[in-house]
C-alpha cells in the first residue's frame, strides 16, 4: 500500500515538474524573442556589413550606439539573459558563422570565469543542431526558431530570428541566448515540495490511517475472532460479552453484538437439550428396566415333566401388555395362563402384574374353585379400576396324572386343540365369560376336558389374529387354523417358530401393531 | 385421520357416526369427540356402519363413553361381523348392547 502510494507521489512529481517545465520554458523563449526582435529594431539591414566590423566600419556612431543599446538589453534583464549576438552563416549548409555585434551579460564571467568570446569577424564552425536552425529560417522561412537545451547539463535556450532587407532578403541572424537556472531551480524547487510533501504526508497520515484500521477494524476483528475461536472449544459465555469492547455502530459492532446474541442462544438450546436428552435417557433407562422386570416375570423353566411346553412373547412396545406364564402347582397339576390388557406400555403392564397377582393368590385347591379366583380377582379391580382397564385371560390348570385341564375363558381369544387321534386342530368353544376388570357383578364360569396323551394345546393373543399386513388384510383365525394344521406336529418349541414365521411373512413391512403372544402345550 | 364421527343432537339424543377404525391411535379422538358432545345428553347411539374394527384400546374408549352417561343409556347400532366376534367374544355386549335393525 505504501509503495503505491509512493509511486503516486512521484507521478505527480513528474507530471508537475513536466507541466511546470513546459510553462516556464514558454514564458522564457517568449521573453527571448521580445529581446530579440527588440534588439532587431536598432539595426538598419542595410548597413549590415559595418556590424561585422570592429568599429562599425562605416557607421561607428550608429554600431556604438546599437551596442550600447544592446548592452542595456542584456542587462536590464533580470531573468539573467546571457548573450544577444548577431551572426552571418557561411557555407552551403551553414557549416560556419561569423559573428558580429555581441552583447554578453556580466553574469556570464562569473559564472565561466574561463569564458573567451570569439571576436568579431572571427568564424567557427556551427554545431548540428544550429545548422539546423539556420536551414529553417533560411529555407522554412521560419520567422523564429528556438533551439532547446538538449541536455539537462545545458542550461540555456537558444532564440534566432532573420535580420531582413526591404526586398525580405535575410542578411544575418540575431540570437538570444537565455540562461534557465531559474527554471531548472523552479523545477527542482517544485519536485522537492512535492516530494517534501508527499513524505510529510506520509508520515503523519499513514500511522494515523493504520492506528485507525488497527483500532477499528483489526483488532475489534481480532476481539472477535479470539472470541469465536474461545466459544466453539469451551461453549459457554465468556465473562465480559463482545458489546461491552465493541461499541461502534458499523458492521463490525453489529457483528459483534450478534455473535453476543447467538453465543447465548447457542448455551442456552444446549441446556435445553441437554436437559431434555437427560430426561429422554432417564425414561428410557426406566423404560428398559419395567421391561427387563416385565421379561423377568415370564416363566422360563419350559422345563416341565409330562408336557412339551413352549412359548413366546413379542412386545410392540418396550413394555407390553401381554402375558403368559405358567408353573407347577403341586406333584400333579401345571397350571398355564394367557392374559391380555387392553393397552400397551407401563400402565398396562401394572394392571397385568396386579390381575396376575389376584388370580394367582386364589389359584386353588379344589375344582370349582378356580371360577371362584376370577370371581374375587374380578371385583377387587372393579373396585379399584377407575382408569376403565380390563384384561382378558385364559387360565387352565392341567392334572399330569389323569389329563384333565379345567379352565376359565375371561373374554379371551378361544385356544385351539388338536386331539390326536384326529391330528387337526380346532377351535374350543367361545368363552363364556366377560374379561376382568369392569362388570363387578360378573359370575365366571369354568370347563373341563379331559387330554389325551398327544394332545396340543395352542393359546394366543389378538395380536396373533389381528396382525395387519400392508393392506389393512389381518391375519385372522382361518388363517391361524390352516398354519396349525400345516404343521408337522414336532415340539412345542417348533409349533411356535412356525406360527411366528408365517406372521412375520404376512406381516411384511408393515410395522408391528399388537404384542404378539403364544402358548404350545403338548400333553406327553 | 382413520376415524371420522359425524354428530347429530336431538333434543337429549345423541347419535355418532363412526367411520373406520377405533384403535390406540383413534380411540384418543373419540374420547376428546365424545366429551366434548355428552353434556346435557342422555341417550347416545353409536352407528357402526362404517366401523371397520375395534380394538381393545377402542372397547375401552365405550366403557369410558359409558362411565360418562352413567344415568343415561347407550348402544351400538350397525355393527359389522368383525365387531360383533370381538363383542360377543369378550362378551362386551354385556356393558353396551349390540342392536340389529
Amino acid at each position: 500500500m505504501s509503495l503505491s502510494f509512493l509511486l503516486f507521489v512521484l507521478v505527480m512529481a513528474n507530471v508537475g515538474s513536466r507541466q511546470i517545465h513546459q510553462a516556464v520554458t514558454e514564458s522564457y523563449v517568449y521573453s527571448a524573442l521580445q529581446t530579440a526582435r527588440t534588439a532587431r529594431l536598432y539595426l538598419n539591414p542595410d548597413h549590415i556589413d559595418d556590424y561585422f566590423s570592429a568599429d562599425g566600419g562605416e557607421h561607428p556612431e550608429e554600431y556604438h550606439k546599437i551596442q550600447e543599446e544592446w548592452q542595456k538589453l542584456a542587462d536590464s534583464n533580470s531573468q539573467g539573459v546571457l548573450m544577444i549576438y548577431l551572426i552571418q552563416t557561411e557555407g552551403e549548409n551553414y557549416e560556419r558563422i561569423k559573428f558580429g555585434l555581441t552583447s554578453v551579460h556580466p553574469s556570464l564571467f562569473q559564472d565561466h570565469p574561463d569564458l573567451k568570446l570569439s571576436p568579431i569577424d572571427s568564424v567557427v564552425n556551427s554545431g548540428i543542431n544550429q545548422r539546423k536552425a539556420y536551414a529553417e529560417i533560411y529555407q522554412g522561412a521560419k520567422r523564429a526558431v528556438v533551439i532547446h537545451p538538449q541536455q539537462w547539463e545545458e542550461d540555456h535556450l537558444t532564440v534566432i530570428i532573420p535580420v531582413k532587407t526591404e526586398e525580405d532578403k535575410i542578411v544575418g541572424l540575431i540570437c538570444v541566448q537565455k540562461k534557465m537556472e531559474i527554471l531548472r531551480t523552479a523545477i527542482e524547487k517544485h519536485a522537492h515540495r512535492v516530494m517534501f510533501s508527499a513524505v510529510l504526508l506520509f508520515v503523519i497520515i499513514m500511522p494515523l490511517f493504520a492506528l485507525g484500521l488497527r483500532r477499528w477494524l483489526l483488532n475489534p476483528l481480532k476481539t472477535i475472532t479470539r472470541e469465536t475461536l474461545r466459544f466453539a472449544e469451551k461453549n459457554t459465555m465468556p465473562e465480559a460479552q463482545l458489546r461491552a469492547s465493541i461499541k461502534m455502530s458499523n458492521e463490525i459492532g453489529v457483528l459483534a453484538r450478534s455473535i453476543d446474541i447467538m453465543e447465548a442462544q447457542n448455551v442456552r438450546y444446549v441446556a435445553n437439550l441437554t436437559q431434555a436428552t437427560r430426561k429422554e435417557e432417564q425414561i428410557q433407562a426406566e423404560l428398559n428396566m419395567a421391561r427387563d422386570i416385565q421379561l423377568s416375570m415370564l416363566s422360563t423353566d419350559f422345563n416341565i415333566s409330562g408336557v412339551d411346553l413352549f412359548a413366546s412373547m413379542e412386545a410392540a412396545k418396550e413394555v407390553g401388555g401381554d402375558f403368559y406364564n405358567f408353573y407347577v402347582l403341586d406333584e400333579d397339576r401345571v397350571v398355564i395362563t394367557i392374559a391380555d390388557v387392553s393397552g400397551k406400555g407401563i400402565p398396562a403392564a401394572l394392571f397385568m402384574l396386579v390381575s396376575m397377582g389376584l388370580l394367582w393368590s386364589f389359584i386353588p385347591d379344589s375344582p370349582g374353585a378356580l371360577a371362584r379366583a376370577f370371581d374375587v380377582a374380578n371385583l377387587w379391580l372393579c373396585n379399584h379400576n377407575d382408569s376403565m382397564m380390563f384384561v382378558t385371560v385364559f387360565t387352565g390348570i392341567l392334572n399330569r396324572r389323569i389329563g384333565t385341564f379345567t379352565y376359565v375363558n375371561a373374554g379371551h381369544n378361544s385356544p385351539l386343540i388338536s386331539r390326536r387321534e384326529l391330528s387337526k386342530f380346532e377351535y374350543l368353544p367361545m368363552a363364556q365369560n366377560g374379561f376382568l376388570g369392569i362388570n363387578d357383578k360378573a359370575v365366571f364360569h369354568e370347563e373341563t376336558i379331559t387330554l389325551n396323551h398327544g394332545d396340543w394345546l395352542f393359546l394366543y393373543t389378538d395380536g396373533l389374529t389381528e396382525a395387519e399386513n400392508g393392506e389393512n388384510e389381518f391375519f385372522g383365525e382361518d388363517r391361524l387354523l390352516d398354519t396349525l394344521n400345516e404343521f408337522n406336529n414336532s415340539s412345542a418349541k417348533e409349533l411356535i417358530s412356525y406360527v411366528h414365521e408365517r406372521v412375520k411373512d404376512f406381516v411384511n413391512t408393515a410395522p408391528q401393531s399388537d404384542d404378539l403372544t403364544m402358548l404350545a402345550l403338548r400333553y406327553l | 385421520m382413520s376415524l371420522e364421527i359425524t354428530k347429530s343432537v336431538e333434543g337429549t339424543s345423541l347419535t355418532l357416526t363412526l367411520t373406520g377404525r377405533l384403535d390406540t391411535v383413534t380411540s384418543k379422538e373419540f374420547d376428546k369427540e365424545f366429551e366434548a358432545a355428552v353434556s346435557g345428553i342422555k341417550d347416545v347411539t353409536l352407528d357402526f356402519a362404517g366401523l371397520e374394527y375395534i380394538s381393545s384400546a377402542g372397547l375401552r374408549s365405550l366403557l369410558k363413553a359409558k362411565h360418562a352417561i352413567s344415568d343415561g343409556s347407550i348402544k351400538i347400532i350397525h355393527a359389522n361381523n368383525v365387531v360383533k366376534n370381538v363383542f360377543s367374544m369378550s362378551h362386551f355386549s354385556d356393558h353396551i348392547p349390540l342392536e340389529d335393525d
